[in-house]
């Protein structure tokens, strides 16, 4: 047996590398062959493998253990094999346990195999190591794809709500939209280099947008410093690791995808038509002593019903109804893949095709996806490639202006459409006077669109050098172009505005990311000590270049021709280019004994070009230890129900260049004299003058996160229930981040990168899954639970704060980021008397200006007067508690999954409620909600009084209308009945009469259906507007309510 | 054997053609353009780096736009614009002290100052021609005066930067006079290396010239109520004879005859071909003024600012006249159509009279600077027309004000009347002797006609000390109800913007905000 371990060895080593799920095979489990003795001749074996339901498995590789045979399943889960006496035939598919048979003396196997009990005895890819699940001490957590994509989704990301725990993702409803995700918190004070990296075949990538999500094998996030930190400076915020599918041995097959789903608007607001819109905007230019009928370019005629008013009763515009339409979505996908065995050669392929068109829930917002993958692979030997390759056309139209809150202002006495202004749509006028612009005109007049080409691939060739030792190079691309144009026709859409000219601009350009690695792998058992050593070597490469136009005055008869040389007036010209690249040197190494103590190391060396060659290197590394006390032989007696119990802790530290700004950040530490800050000389010439502009950032050095995690994995009740649970801390040193430095420096052109202070992280997380199968019926449940806290613990200057945020929040010492920091709000003031009872110590009236009616806020300095210097922090964008909760069952050909998401502890600033509620403008009113009056004594609502009136009342309605007040912020907590989905697999009496039919599942699955929130605005799973205004809600696309039904056929 | 030789190859092979073993694989230098050490080498690059110190002054929230803007706070202009906000901050209603109209003049200012910093640090190195280097640093000085010269009086007490900046850089705020006393200290030392007006020729003409030094350093006196420095200083102006002013009142605000004989200094600009807005610092940026699209009439303009109908009736002269070349007895001073369009106005505009357009006879709009002469279609920001900031008048009804201050009255009074009868304008001549106050609201009058909607008026009624008395206010809400929310001590300032005072705490914000 000492012989079969190095022989099986060769065949798998490479096999391994390119991570196919073989490597339980090595050695630890080599023991349970030696159990029985041959009592059969060579000869075929054949037999049939199920899964949990009872149904074939096509697909399924078995392999003669320590042999070089092996086969796949066809359709119908059953194969052949030419096995020697005394063989033992491996079995395993991915998603299941992998089960090793002795053969003895039978011919034929049937094995039913069972769906992985959550995450135990496979394997994982944890950075470039390919590990055994069990002995991994790390903190790793891996998506269950085929749960998860029950629900199709446009980016894998939003497959990974509430499903990880420790991972937030915030997104928008918006075709096209890539949700930001976080794994344990927000760990950089900058804004762009939050995110986590994506590592998809080997191949480094922050955008995962356009990756089809039907070609996922597999994904794995790396949250701790000991899993991350052969990423080097890339592993501060995670690592997503993303395995594509390929193509495997055996009968060849095809499947089929398709589904198609619509989307609606979670809620309406409940807004007056325009008859109440009049006689609200009357109030409240009396209120304000304005005169609604002659009021200059103010003026509101149109809502004077009596006499001198022209309101015309036959225009009441529900503008939700003009604006909002049933979105669409759609998709559609075929896979073929197949591959061979032989003796010394194997190959695999897998191609794939795919189609996604989602269309807005407002006209206008479109995106189409195609996408073509190609992965291969071939073994000859001691050689193995793979290749894995997307191509991905994009075609999108991107949404304009902030159309959901227009939506709510804009008056309803405004027709949608309107042939006396210019371009045809209705807008205010001084007659109407409104400043909201109209949203339905705001996505016809502009079209801005993208046209995108994306090659993202990788190339690996392994050679197994001896049994025990593999040479890997990796060379990965990721190219990418892009041609985007935006397309303004002549007209105006809010009232007051002139018309804009007609124009083009074009803004064309590429990116490409080039990654050589070079690696070699030792890995070797000796007795009980497994040893597993990685060295690299790899360097980076990212350029990009564009170019832009512009052309204005285009004829609009008998329609646009938009193409810039058909426009009158020609002029901007303009592009630029940079490049950054990388090198580094890397290792990680794994180490156990007797699959008991378990020790891991990795570091890595980054030079980056985005620092001064002083700055310019870093050194990064983790180590991690494993206990798995189950395996203790005094464990097992006493504890024999556990069949699995690890402790792990971990310690390590990160980098990060994430730089972007001014060239891509690629130039920061040099001060570059911008050559065009051109002036007109005396004989009106236009003349170059050159300048320096933005501030440098000369002294910028490497960001690094430490973190610290303890841990434990538990299974119990053979293996049906499990817990995977982990505390961290994480600490951000020199943040890099775009710094608001004194706007009297003069700067210009971005905030300028500096380490910036300290930051913490620190969390719980808990993950819990049971999982029974019963005869015809399984069922099971997983629970996340991540909790995360976040503060600034150092800042560069005394008294620094972070500002941004819109105003309304501040980021400073010991607060989290951009906690939200205002004016708080205190009600109504119900009389004159109450306005001047209301004093400081001092005796001064606060808010002499104000009447019955107006708001009353909290002189929090006691100066008697409201003003900046009253604003106190009051409340976190940041969730302190994220829970989710999938349910699923399964019986005889149906199968049903729950999903259940919810945040909680933070606040979201509704910039829609401010639009409605200020009344200083004539906007829309919301038909629930009145405001103060005599006969009304609102406690929360202020009367109505328009701005721009005389005195007290201009200041009292600029008081009312104050935007840096609690009065807008509002509980942004919410538990969301995620998902919905339910599936039916026709049983195979039916499907069998077709011949080369396999399985066929028909679902249905209802997306964000039932939202439990006190938030008011449309979403409140709002990604906000800014690193410093995550909880600015500034009307984003809201999430949508999906419904979708679809169809899976394999042949 | 055969296969370890492969693996030898194959390991050369792919290290070399994946890795390359590029030694300078991390030494990347942006091919944009030059840093600040390959730059200021040379004595193009000296001019250049001046250019872009004037091109500070062209920018969207100087001159552009936020300067007409805060300028507009005064009791000539109004708003009536929609966008409340903006309405409110003309009528001294600022909740937000970082509103974008003052907080990004702020900025742009510092901007420009940043950019003179770097060309008073770098040009002295430079190997060049002494005369020209003395000139362009004097020029550089000028530039910074003229940013700190409004600082001072628009924000008051804010931070002194003098040196290069970087990013560590803090300034100490200083207080008004010693913003003042910088702005002096700069023009002193401008002022005996730069050239007269009348020397610049061809595309020089319309840079700083001695002329424009002396002038803002005498507004500065009149500010501190010098009035002999400052009158010495117009006397020498005037004694220069390199100015004069022209024929006709409309020369002055048009792309037509710029850099006039009556400029004395003016901020340049051209109609550029696309209408992009809002000058930025690239190759096809405009290099057009902004403010044409915010200062006129609705439809064709923003219509965001307006001026009060007192103006209107303020152009009605008591004094008996004559149009140039004519006979026939008119009692409208000719300015006021050529500074307000209203339906009093004959004129046509963009090729339509008043009452064609449809606008409301009982509003009023600026006209000034808009393109209505030469253009059918709405303005945007294609205007070339020069912002004249300075101009002989001026200078003229300045050394009135101050030789009135002075007590000589009768000194006065002929500068006055050049004013009044050039020959477009042509207004009887002020006869006779007046008492000191008399003569006082005479000038301030002819200066409300002269200067009309050219923001001139803010800096007036700040020096004539209107907004430092109840009296004061009380005469300015008269005219314009806004003052109605001036806040005596607060309101004559704006606030600092409130970004500054969160990012360093060493700055204080003005009283009251």
């Amino acid at each position: 047996m000492r012989k079969s371990v190095p022989k099986m060895q060769r065949l798998l080593l490479p096999a391994a590398l390119s991570c196919l799920p073989l490597q339980p095979l090595l050695a630890h489990t080599a023991a349970a062959a030696e159990m029985r003795e041959a009592t059969r001749a060579a000869g075929p074996v054949t037999g049939r493998i199920v899964d949990e339901k009872g149904q074939g498995l096509p697909g399924v590789n078995v392999l003669v253990k320590g042999g070089n045979v092996g086969t796949a399943t066809n359709a119908d889960g059953r194969y052949t094999i030419e096995a020697p006496a005394g063989a033992t035939l491996v079995f395993s598919y991915i998603g299941y346990t992998s089960q090793e048979v002795v053969v003895g003396d039978r011919s034929t196997v049937d094995v039913a195999l069972a769906p992985d009990a959550r995450s135990l005895g496979d394997v994982v890819v944890v950075g470039y190591l390919t590990e055994n699940r069990q002995n991994v001490s790390s903190s790793v957590a891996s998506l269950d794809v085929k749960e998860a994509t029950k629900t199709p989704v446009p980016t894998v990301t939003q497959a990974l709500q509430g499903r990880i725990a420790g991972v937030t993702v915030q997104g928008t409803g918006g075709p096209g939209d890539a949700p930001a995700i976080t794994i344990r918190g927000i760990g950089t004070l900058g804004n762009a280099s939050s995110g986590p990296l994506y590592v998809i075949d080997g191949l480094w990538s922050d955008n995962i947008r356009d990756l089809n999500p039907n070609d996922i094998e597999s994904l794995t996030v790396l949250k701790d410093a000991s899993s991350t930190a052969v990423y080097g400076s890339r592993g501060a915020n995670g690592v997503v690791q993303v395995i594509t599918k390929k193509g495997r041995a055996g009968v060849p097959s095809i499947s089929l995808n398709g589904y198609i789903g619509f989307d609606q608007v979670r809620k309406r607001y409940n807004l007056t038509n325009a008859s109440e819109w009049a006689d609200r905007a009357v109030i409240a230019y009396r209120n304000a002593g304005l005169d609604p009928l002659n009021n200059g370019q103010n003026s509101l005629a149109g809502a004077v019903k009596g006499a001198g008013g022209s309101f015309d009763p036959s225009v009441d515009t529900d503008w939700q109804k003009e604006f909002f339409q049933t979105g669409r979505r759609e998709n559609y996908n075929i896979t073929f893949s197949g591959g061979s065995t032989g003796d010394k050669t194997a190959a695999n392929y897998l191609i794939s095709g795919d189609y996604f068109h989602q269309q807005g829930i407002v006209k206008g917002p479109d995106f189409k996806r195609y996408s073509l993958r190609l992965n291969s692979g071939l073994t000859k030997g001691r050689f193995r490639f793979q290749e894995n390759a997307q191509f991905t056309h994009l075609d999108v139209t991107l949404l304009n202006g902030a159309p959901f809150i227009d939506v709510l202002t804009i008056i309803p006495s405004i027709p949608v459409y309107d042939p006396a202004n210019e371009g045809g749509f209705g807008t205010g006028s001084t007659r109407l006077n409104t400043f909201a612009t109209n949203p339905v005109g705001a996505q016809q007049l502009l079209r801005r669109t993208q046209a995108d080409n994306r090659l993202a691939g990788n190339i690996t060739a392994d050679f197994s050098i001896f049994d025990f030792l593999t040479y890997r190079l990796n060379a990965a691309l990721d190219g990418h172009t892009y041609s985007n144009a935006d397309a303004q026709q002549a007209g105006i859409l809010r009232q007051n505005t002139r018309i804009n000219t007609s124009s083009l601009s074009e803004f064309l350009g590429y990116d490409v990311f080039l990654m050589a690695e070079n690696t070699l792998n030792f890995t070797k058992a000796f007795g009980d000590n497994h040893v597993n050593v990685l060295v690299g070597y790899s360097e980076q490469r990212y350029r990009q270049h564009n170019v832009n136009a512009q052309a204005q005055d285009f004829t609009s008869q008998p329609q646009y021709y938009f193409e810039l040389s058909a426009g009158a007036k020609t002029g901007v010209v303009g592009g630029g280019s940079f490049e950054n690249t990388k090198r580094s040197f890397f290792t990680q190494a794994t180490y156990d004994y007797k699959n008991r103590y378990l020790v891991s190391v990795s570091g890595r060396r980054d030079g980056s070009s985005k620092f001064a060659p002083q700055n310019r290197w870093g050194n990064f590394g983790a180590a991690s230890l494993g206990y798995r006390i189950s395996e203790e032989e005094f464990f097992k007696n006493a504890l024999p129900a556990v069949n699995n119990l690890k402790l792990r802790a971990s310690y390590g530290l990160l980098g990060n260049d994430g730089l972007f700004g001014s060239f891509g950040g690629s130039y920061l530490p040099t001060p570059f004299v911008n050559q065009n800050v051109n002036y007109v000389n005396g004989a009106g010439v236009i003349v170059n003058g050159s300048s320096q502009t933005l501030l440098s950032s000369p002294d910028i050095q490497w960001e690094e996160r430490l973190t610290k995690d303890v841990g434990l994995d538990l299974a119990l009740l053979n293996n049906r229930l499990t817990l995977s649970a982990d505390y961290y801390i994480s600490e951000t040193r020199k943040a890099l981040a775009p710094v608001q430095v004194p706007t009297y420096l003069g700067n210009f052109g971005g905030d300028v990168f500096q380490n910036a202070g300290n930051l913490e992280n620190r969390g719980f997380e808990l993950a819990l899954g049971y999982h029974e199968s019963k005869n015809d019926f399984t069922y099971g449940a997983d629970f996340t639970l991540t909790t995360l806290k976040n503060r600034i613990t150092s800042v560069p200057t005394q008294g620094q704060t972070f500002g941004g945020g819109e105003g309304v929040t501040r980021s400073q010492l010991g607060t989290s980021l951009g906690e939200f920091y205002l004016i708080q709000f205190d009600g109504i003031f119900q009389s004159k008397d109450e306005v001047n009872a209301y004093r400081n110590a001092a005796g001064t009236v606060i808010q002499p200006y104000a009447s019955a009616g107006d708001v009353r806020y909290v002189d929090a300095n006691g100066d008697g007067r409201i003003d900046n210097a009253d604003r106190v922090f009051a409340g976190k964008a940041l969730p302190s508690l994220q829970l989710g909760l999938n349910l699923n069952a399964a019986y005889k050909g149906f199968d049903l999954s729950v999903f259940l998401q919810s945040v909680s502890g933070n606040k979201i600033y509704n910039n829609a409620k401010l639009a409605l509620q200020s009344y200083n403008g004539p906007n829309n009113y919301e038909a629930d909600v009145q405001p103060w009056s005599s006969t009304n004594p609102s406690t929360t609502t202020p009367r109505l009084l328009q701005g721009g009136g005389l005195g007290d009342l201009g200041l009292a309605a600029a008081s009312n209308a104050m935007f840096n007040t609690t009065r807008w912020l509002e509980d942004g907590s919410y538990l969301r009945l995620k998902n919905v989905s339910l599936g039916y697999t026709i049983p195979k009496g039916i499907t069998n009469r077709v011949p080369s039919l396999g399985a066929v599942r028909v679902y249905v699955t209802g997306t964000n259906l039932l939202t439990f929130t006190k938030y008011s605005g449309y979403d409140p799973e709002t990604p906000g507007t800014g690193f410093y205004s995550r909880g600015v809600d500034n009307s984003s696309y809201p999430n949508v309510r999906t419904v979708i039904g679809g169809v899976q056929v394999n042949f | 054997m055969k296969s370890h030789k492969l693996t030898t190859l194959l390991l050369a092979g792919s290290l070399l053609v994946a890795t390359g073993c590029q030694k300078d694989l991390l030494d990347k230098t942006n091919p944009n353009g030059p840093s600040t050490a390959q730059f200021w080498k040379t004595s193009d690059d000296a001019v250049k780096g001046v250019y872009a110190c004037y091109s500070g002054l062209q920018q969207y929230a100087v001159y552009g736009h936020s300067w007409q803007f805060m300028a507009a706070r005064s009791d000539e202009s109004y708003s009536q614009s929609p966008f409340v906000e903006l309405a409110n901050f003309t009528r001294f209603i600022t909740p937000d002290n970082n509103f974008f109209i003052s907080s990004f003049a702020w900025n742009d200012y510092y901007r420009t100052i940043f950019r003179t910093n770097q060309a008073l640090t770098n040009i002295p190195a430079i190997t060049m021609d002494a005369g020209l280097k003395a000139r362009l640093l004097a020029e550089a000085r000028f530039i910074r005066a003229i940013s700190y010269f409004d600082l001072a009086y628009f924000f008051g007490r804010v931070p002194l930067v003098t040196t290069e900046s970087t990013v560590g850089l803090r300034a100490k705020q200083g207080t008004q006079a010693e913003v003042e006393a910088q702005v002096i200290a700069d023009l002193l030392a401008a002022i005996p290396d730069l050239p007269l007006a009348r020397a610049y020729s061809g595309p020089d003409r319309g840079r700083a010239s001695k002329g424009a030094a002396q002038t803002l350093l005498a507004r500065v006196y009149m500010h501190q109520k010098k009035y002999s420095e400052a009158s010495a200083l117009f006397t020498t102006i005037i004694g220069s004879n390199q100015y004069a002013l022209t024929d006709s009142y409309l020369d002055n605000f048009t792309e037509a005859n710029e850099n006039n004989s009556e400029s004395i200094f003016e901020i340049q600009y051209t109609a550029s071909v696309l209408d992009v807005g809002q000058g930025q610092d690239n190759a096809s940026a405009s290099e057009a003024y902004d403010r044409p699209n915010f200062f006129g009439p609705p439809g064709v303009t923003y219509a965001d600012v307006q001026p009060r109908r007192w103006l209107l009736t303020a152009y009605t002269d008591s004094t008996v006249n004559f149009a140039s070349g004519s006979t026939t007895k008119h009692l409208i001073d000719p300015r006021r159509d050529i500074s307000i369009i209203s339906v009093l106005n004959p004129d046509r505009f963009y090729g339509k009279t008043f009452t064609e357009w449809g606008w409301n006879p009982n509003q009023q709009y600026w006209r000034k600077y808009l393109n209505d002469r030469t253009r059918t279609t709405a303005e945007n920001f294609t205007s070339g027309i020069n912002y004249r900031l300075m101009r002989y008048a001026d200078v003229l009804l300045m050394q009135a004000e101050a030789l009135t201050e002075l007590g000589q009255s009768a000194a006065a009074l002929p500068l006055v009347n050049l004013v009044r009868q050039r020959p477009s304008v042509n207004l009887a001549p002020l006869t006779g002797t007046y008492a000191q106050d008399g003569l006082r609201q005479l000038i301030r009058t002819e200066r409300a006609r002269e200067f009309a909607g050219e923001g001139t008026r803010w800096y007036d009624i700040l020096r004539w000390g209107l907004m430092d008395t109840q009296a004061g206010i009380d005469e300015l809400k008269a005219r314009d109800t806004d003052f109605t929310n001036f806040r005596l001590g607060v309101s004559k300032l704006l606030p600092i913007p409130q970004r500054d005072i969160d990012i360093d705490p060493g700055v204080t914000q003005n009283p009251g905000y």
